[in-house]
């Protein structure tokens, strides 16, 4: 085959999806952007009208935005980073199961395969303070004095990250467990020749080879780590400094309409996570070069 | 053979404690759903259901049209994981092995489209899926999933894709391979895992999606899931037994599914492959 | 690769012929989207009229019963014009928000007879004097009690929060038990929780309060802020409670955990259910209040408002007419526990027989009051919630709360 054939047949190929994203994405998408140049509340028709940039001054001046994206980040930055280290623990073991391992594999999937909603009120069940099944063990156990308040005012940020961990830990498990299936075993193999420890192994050999998987699978949870909603509107609200920028956005363009600086900060967020998506890659170096 | 044993220990106890995270909270669901609704508040508590009974399943069937929910999102999570694939495995090759020119900014394309916040979007799809006279089908719900299930399709198959020896298909297009039949025949069933993997979290994804299923549909018979688990709680009042029932009986069929699939195809494509 | 391109088309005609599609017919259709109804009682209803109706066809369209759902549902439809759904059920602060909009129309003039309707139920569904929905059914919050504490002790029903208070501490405290359990979690139950406590100590958040005397206002919502933290200060109610929303709340007193409770009608049935600890030993009565005050009850419950954007709004009406009618509340109250808004349907024999405890509630349902009607409610509900979570929290202080939560309430309510 020679380059003019490749390239036509690459273009066939990517044109589907290029197609599909395009004639269905780009209307939701450039809409936001059109308007938030404008003043546009769905209740109040006979307001609306072209803004230029003031939502954006809005936006700088507004301190629950930044506040929202101070608990955004931190959100992001603890669950991911736990869900890594997780993750690939979980991986590394369940890569050395050789019998029941379909069994293994499918009890993974459990939590990432409850609907958000049942598990969130699961969540919010097993931790009432007075009469959630937590409490009670630790209170058997004789671990605890007084009820803890998993969702109050000093908890509820570390509850909620637990509770994102256990529910999203298996979707980086799974992607680096493909990840660790697919290193060929002749790598492995010459290490053992070599007599090299397993410490050397897993830093020489396998960390390498697994570095793209393990950039994707962070890509992809800090994108919608970012973007958490349903998890912590359901457990506390986003009362006690768990308001992530997600539930504002949904309180502005939901709750109140106001579908000109909803879609602002929508901008911006996109904004934001597209700039921290493009830093994480070039800082994992990865974009799909064949190795 | 010390050594042998610690090590074996070590691993079993690994094992365990990730196999009761990940099952304790579907254990105590299985348990809420087949005991009477308040035994749950019991103390001390009774670590299995007290009597068990089956009041909380029949209360499923009984109320809502809750098989043909299950049916509909069966439905809906099949057709977007094969539609993703379908369209996400040929990009996928195409950035992993040809030479295409803009690679970085195709990859960012799909990118931002996974970045984009899906509340905003709910809105213009609305409209647009209104116009087409889709809402109540199924691909008022399929296409934009598989818009937000594109971009991880794409990334997972093209890393996969590269991971792959370019040998093989090099060889097989000297023996007069076309590219398909390469593709099909080599690559796909290297990539089984990262396929399956892939098709693994698109499905589950489609399955569990709640926002855009509330709002693209709105008679009994075409809700999915999740709605129709909403659909359950009255106004002040949540029947978590009957919920905990509905969600187990949801629940099972996807991951039986998941297993059998995950034994027979992928693990027959890869073995076939190696031998 | 053609292999791959027929599979997603395959994929595309697949769908296009496996959707549901709608049964096509003369009749003209009317859609009525409401919260489900686990009794059944609201889909019997339907069918009956349709039977009775031949030419029309009415579809239920259950939505999700929870507030927010819906919300974020019609506020969809409505702004894409919508012309399928004829009939939306509206939580009763919601009626300015859609007339402002102009996604809900004004009724006919003298399409309901008002005097036949309860008063706040009535208040909700006006917007700037004109009448926007008809009444469907009602709430209020209450207060439960345990009738066989209370009496073993010789304590009477507390009428003021010190006597309130007293009982928590003598009857509650020895047993170990919770004193009082209400809505704490930040949602909009803690607003209709705060504004109860707000009333009960002679506060108010009146527009004209709010905007003309704005230090009375302060004054007013400072105090009831202290009350609530003397709650929790003295352990009448658990630290946890800033976490609860009904259920929470309702598990700990059905579960014969807690002495009082605030909450809504509905605790009553699942009371005296089965499975109950607490069968036939819990009492109802109003809010306390301050010496010299009287507590009022915030309403609750919904209505239901014609579409501007229906195509049969001639049919759509005649259908409302039935389903707000006096039979419709008589069979949903009957099925389903359903509270009407038709002061009669208080009186009728049947309707007692089925709930006996309506009777109880007559005397709270004396001294109700809405919630702050304005087409900015989203926003000033967030406002109260925050101010008030934060208090109780104790991350700011009850002045500052009050004074900020005035302050920029005024502000909208001058937009």
């Amino acid at each position: 085959m020679n380059a003019r054939q490749r390239a036509r047949l690459a273009f066939w190929l990517l044109a589907p999806a290029l197609t599909f994203v395009v004639v269905l994405g780009a209307f939701p998408v450039l809409s936001q952007f059109a308007l938030s140049f404008t003043k546009f509340n769905l209740k109040f028709a006979d307001e609306r009208g072209f803004a230029g940039l003031s939502n954006f001054a809005q936006l700088v001046s507004d301190g629950v935005f930044w506040q929202d994206l101070g608990h955004t980040a931190y959100f992001t930055v603890v669950s991911v980073g736990l869900e890594l280290v997780l993750g690939l623990a979980a991986a590394l073991v369940l890569n050395r199961v050789l019998r029941g391992r379909t069994a293994m594999n499918s009890s993974l999937m459990v939590p990432w395969a409850l609907p958000t909603v049942v598990a969130a009120t699961m969540w919010s069940l097993l931790l009432n303070d007075r009469i959630g099944l937590v409490n009670s063990v630790l209170e058997r156990l004789g671990l605890m004095g007084e009820p803890i308040v998993w969702l109050g005012p000093r908890l509820a940020m570390t509850s909620v990250i637990l509770a994102d961990v256990w529910k999203t830990t298996p979707f980086v498990a799974i992607i680096l467990l493909a990840g660790l299936k697919s290193i060929p075993n002749q790598y492995y193999e010459a290490a053992a020749l070599d007599g090299a420890g397993r410490w050397a192994v897993f830093r020489s050999i396998t960390l390498p080879l697994l570095k793209p998987f393990i950039a994707i699978a962070v890509l992809f949870r800090t994108m919608d780590a970012f973007r958490v909603f349903d998890l912590i509107w359901v457990l506390t609200g986003g009362a006690s400094r768990t308001e992530t920028l997600s539930i504002y956005i949904y309180r502005v363009l939901f709750r109140y309409g106001d579908l000109g600086y909803g879609s602002t900060m929508t901008v911006a967020l996109f904004v934001i996570v597209f700039v921290l998506s493009l830093g994480l890659i070039r800082f994992m170096r990865i974009s799909g070069e064949t190795r | 053979m010390r050594r042998f044993r610690g090590k074996t220990l070590w691993l079993w106890v690994a094992r365990g404690l990730l196999v009761v995270a990940c099952l304790f909270p579907l254990y105590w669901i299985l348990n809420v759903a087949l005991s009477s609704p308040n035994a749950l508040y019991k103390r001390p508590l009774d670590y299995f259901p007290n009597p068990a009974v089956s009041e909380n399943f029949r209360a499923v069937f009984e109320v809502n049209q809750f098989p043909r929910n299950i049916a509909n999102s069966f439905v809906v999570a099949s057709l977007t994981t094969l539609l993703t694939l379908a369209l996400g495995a040929p990009a996928a090759y195409a950035l992993a092995r040809l030479k295409v020119k803009r690679k970085n900014l195709i990859m960012a394309l799909f990118l931002g489209i996974a970045i984009f916040p899906a509340i905003g979007m709910i809105g213009p799809l609305y409209l647009g899926m209104a116009r087409l006279g889709l809402i109540n089908r199924y691909p008022a719900l399929v296409l934009p999933y598989t818009l937000l299930s594109l971009p991880l399709a794409v990334w997972i198959l093209t890393h996969f894709f590269s991971t792959l020896p370019t040998s093989l298909e090099d060889a097989a297009m000297v023996d007069g391979c076309t590219p398909a039949r390469a593709f099909f025949q080599i690559i796909l069933p290297l990539a089984a895992p990262g396929v399956f993997t892939a098709a693994v979290l698109i499905f589950i994804f489609a399955w569990n999606e709640f926002l855009f299923a509330l709002i693209l549909t709105s008679t009994p018979e075409s809700r999915t899931v999740p709605v129709a688990l909403a659909l359950f709680a009255g106004l002040h009042e949540l029947p978590w037994a009957t919920i905990a029932a509905a969600t187990v009986v949801s629940v099972l069929p996807v991951l039986a599914l998941v297993a059998l699939f995950q034994k027979r195809i992928v693990e027959g494509l890869t073995s076939g492959v190696e031998q | 690769m053609r292999t791959m391109t027929a599979v997603a088309l395959c994929c595309l005609a697949a769908m296009s012929l496996v959707g549901c599609s709608s049964q096509e017919s003369g009749d003209i259709q009317i859609v009525f989207a409401a919260g489900n109804d686990p009794s059944g009682a609201t889909e019997a209803l339907v069918d009956e009229y349709n039977a009775a109706h031949p030419g029309v066809r009415v579809e239920f369209q259950a939505m999700p019963a929870n507030t927010d759902t819906q919300h974020d549902a019609y506020v969809t439809y409505l702004s894409a014009r919508e012309s399928s759904i004829d009939l939306y059920s509206l939580d009763v602060i919601w009626t300015a928000e859609f007339a402002r909009a102009g996604w809900i129309v004004a009724l006919p003039e003298g399409y309901i007879r008002t005097d036949e309707f309860l008063d706040g139920p009535l208040a909700s569904v006006t917007y700037k004097g004109t009448l926007y929905a008809v009444p469907w059914f009602t709430d209020a919050g209450v207060l439960y009690y345990r009738k066989d504490l209370l009496e073993e002790a010789g304590v009477p029903v507390p009428e003021t929060w010190t006597d309130f208070r007293r009982a928590c501490r003598e009857i509650a405290e020895p047993r170990g038990m919770d004193g009082f359990v209400w809505q704490g979690a930040r949602y909009e139950g803690l607003v209709c929780d705060f504004l109860e406590f707000l009333w009960s100590v002679g506060g108010t958040l009146d527009e004209a309060t709010v905007v003309e005397r704005p230090a009375d206002a302060e004054r007013g919502v400072t105090e009831a802020l202290g009350l609530m933290l003397s709650f929790l200060d003295s352990g009448i109610s658990p630290a946890g409670v800033l976490t609860y929303k009904e259920e929470d709340s309702r598990r700990l007193f059905t579960e014969g955990r807690a002495l009082f409770l605030r909450n809504w009608p509905y605790v009553w049935s699942v009371a005296e259910g089965e499975g109950s600890k607490i069968k036939g030993l819990a009492g109802i009565a109003p809010l306390p209040h301050v010496e010299g005050q009287t507590s009022y009850s915030t309403i609750g419950g919904w209505n239901i408002a014609l579409s501007t954007y229906s195509e049969h709004p001639d049919e759509a009406l005649d259908f409302l007419r039935f389903i707000t009618g006096e039979r419709s509340m008589k069979e949903r109250a009957i099925e389903g526990g359903y509270l009407p808004t038709l002061r009669r349907t208080y009186e009728d024999a049947d309707v007692l027989a089925a709930n006996p405890h309506f009777a109880s509630f007559s005397e709270v349902f004396q001294n109700t009051r809405n919630r702050p009607r304005s087409p900015h409610y989203p926003r000033m509900s967030d406002i109260i919630q925050e101010n008030v979570h934060r208090t109780l929290t104790y991350e700011i202080e009850p002045a500052t709360a009050a004074a900020d939560m005035v302050r920029e309430l005024a502000e909208i309510m001058a937009e």
